[in-house]
């Protein structure tokens, strides 16, 4: 049993407030911007194990939520039990992976993220074409439609996906993707099989994306099959990450929570204008702070602590930490 | 332990590395020594992998590698460094030591053997205090022993080493060949890549000499040396004048 830190019982406490929160309150506002902001957590976070830790950007995360959402939705309204929906839901997500990720990693870089986006579009219009009417849920579920059970599961995802990044810190095959994400050729020297560990990453990655689709398949009322292909839930997720701090646990949650707020806020003051705010949100995020929220939180505590300590002058030296993401544009 | 039939390494018009033959006893220190330009890293990146060869054939402990993946050769145990240092830059010391213990020959899958061994090669080389220190806030110096450290650190059974002590000042260059001492003292064969001749004279028990890709000379550093060929081709006047 390892140790507790301070930090860690903030987390538990967190997750326990959230937990308990249904319970205590039955107003749906919250509930469902609660809800929003673990969608976005869950698309983050799934999205950081491929970009964040492993280093390649894929621009067609949309394509993996999407592809659970459709499965799930599909089988669920066909008859089949709501788990094993959402279950065929993750695994189809992630062999669309594994079927993309041969050729697509063939490509590097610009070309690899190029490519994944033109993957989701592609996608998203077939989709369009094959099932161009509204999806909605039957009319019994709508009739004792609960808030309560849509929150839990898509917390229930959101944790797992954090248990899983929280996993990859500490674990040879979380080291291993951060060894890609620094430097392939150097990776390679060592003994990583570098296609191996982009390709479970981008597996692992679109499983979980597949299952925050399925939560959403089960939440959400009404949508056409290809909304949810939309290339916005890819780069949301990424202002997200970024906003947050990407390759770490915390960025994702805390981009999330910001977002969804600022969101929310926009949506009701600038009407319109606020897919135009988060571009140039993250475009002064990459050049300015490229850790995000979590590097500058740290750049807090360090120049607290420095203006505290009693020998000051000594410490001025000691650099500002920068994080691990600057190597990815 | 090391067998190399005739590797040739063809770019374009220009042969980098032509019908290069030598072999690499277990234990041994072997240096590949030639001006700039002559083929030496190109010679490492064929041999480890990193590079498909325009012919020829390398053996590496009874086996045929010459068509493996660069990582199942270091798999196998046989690692190289860059001639420019490139740790894992956002990582910490102990983290990129880790990685090499853990994907390499020593395959150590729990964290905590991971951790300890890289413990200790991060101590051979002098940076244990630096184990939390992320590479890339570490000096050009100590990214070189990192480099070395984390080949080390999957126990590699031949380490080749690129330009390992370019760009050393003279005070450390005697702490560089008493680590080059302390590994071969392990057990593991090594070969250097140096262009500077005299850093290995006293630490190889055998050159080999590269001019315009192809093997001109090979032998004792001493003989080697006076070899004329080697003199007029490679070592030129600046050596016959010291
Ligand atoms: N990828 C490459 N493409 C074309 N030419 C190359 C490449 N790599 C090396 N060379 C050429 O091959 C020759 C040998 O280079 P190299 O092996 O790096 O020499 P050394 O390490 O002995 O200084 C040089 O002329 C170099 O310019
Ligand atoms: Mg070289």
């Amino acid at each position: 049993m390892p140790k507790l830190t301070p930090r860690m019982i903030i987390s538990l406490l967190i997750a326990l407030a959230l937990l308990l929160l249904p319970l205590i309150t039955d107003d749906d506002n919250i509930l469902t911007l609660l809800l929003l902001t673990f969608l976005m957590a869950g698309l983050a976070s799934s999205w950081n194990i491929l970009g964040g830790y492993t280093g390649q950007v894929n621009l067609g995360h949309a394509a993996f939520f999407g592809i659970g959402s459709l499965i799930t939705r599909q089988m669920w309204l066909g008859g089949w039990p709501f788990a094993l929906s959402m279950a065929s839901g993750c695994v189809v997500a992630g062999l669309a992976a594994a079927v993309i990720g041969l050729p697509a990693f063939r490509l590097k870089g610009t070309y690899f993220a190029i490519g994944t986006l033109a993957m989701a579009e592609a996608l998203r219009i077939t989709i369009g074409n094959i099932l161009p009417t509204v999806t909605n849920l039957p009319t019994e579920v709508i009739r004792n439609y609960e808030l309560a059970p849509r929150y839990y599961l898509m917390l229930t995802a959101v944790l797992l996906i954090v248990a899983i990044t929280i996993y990859l810190n500490n674990s040879k095959l979380g080291l291993g993707m951060m060894a890609v994400r620094e430097d392939e050729d150097a990776a390679r020297a060592v003994g990583v099989n570098v296609l191996r560990v982009k390709m479970i990453a981008f597996v692992m990655s679109a499983f979980l994306a597949g299952m925050i689709g399925g939560a959403y398949a089960f939440y959400f009322v009404s949508y056409y099959p290809n909304f949810t292909f939309g290339p916005l839930f890819s780069f949301d997720a990424i202002t997200v990450l970024y906003v947050g701090g990407v390759g770490t646990v915390v960025g994702p949650l805390i981009g999330s929570v910001f977002f969804v707020i600022l969101r929310d806020m926009l949506v009701k003051n600038l009407q319109g204008v606020h897919q135009l705010v988060f571009g140039l949100l993250f475009i002064v995020v990459v050049l300015v702070l490229p850790g995000g929220l979590v590097e500058a939180w740290d750049r807090i505590k360090q120049y607290v602590r420095i203006n505290q300590s009693p020998t000051k002058n000594q410490h001025r030296e000691t650099k500002a930490q920068t994080y691990p993401g600057e190597n990815l544009h | 332990m090391l067998r190399v039939e005739g590797i040739t390494k063809q770019f374009g018009g220009l042969i980098a590395v032509n019908n290069l033959s030598f072999e690499i006893g277990k234990g041994q220190i072997v240096g590949l020594i030639g001006p700039n330009g002559s083929g030496k890293s190109t010679a490492f990146k064929l041999i480890s992998g990193f590079i498909p060869l325009t012919n020829g054939r390398v053996y590496f402990d009874g086996e045929e590698i010459t068509n493996l993946q660069s990582h199942q050769i270091a798999r196998r145990g046989l690692t190289r460094t860059f001639q420019l240092v490139r740790p894992f830059a956002h990582l910490t010391a102990l983290q990129n030591v880790m990685i090499g213990g853990q994907y390499g020959h020593a395959a150590l899958s729990h964290m905590h053997d991971a951790k300890d061994n890289g413990m200790d090669v991060l101590a051979q080389v002098g940076l244990a205090e630096k184990a939390e220190s992320k590479a890339k806030d570490l000096t050009i110096m100590e990214r070189k022993w990192l480099e070395v450290a984390r080949a080390l650190a999957g126990r590699p059974k031949l380490l080749l080493l690129d330009e390992f002590m370019a760009g050393l000042n003279p005070s450390e260059i005697p702490q560089a060949i008493d680590l080059i001492h302390r590994i071969n003292g392990m057990g593991i064969s090594i070969i250097i890549v140096e262009h500077i001749i005299k850093a290995i004279t006293g630490t190889c028990e055998r050159v080999i000499v590269l001019n315009a890709g192809s093997k001109i000379a090979e032998g004792h550093p001493t003989d080697v040396v006076r070899n004329p060929e080697v003199i007029s081709a490679y070592l030129g006047r600046r050596y016959a004048e010291n």
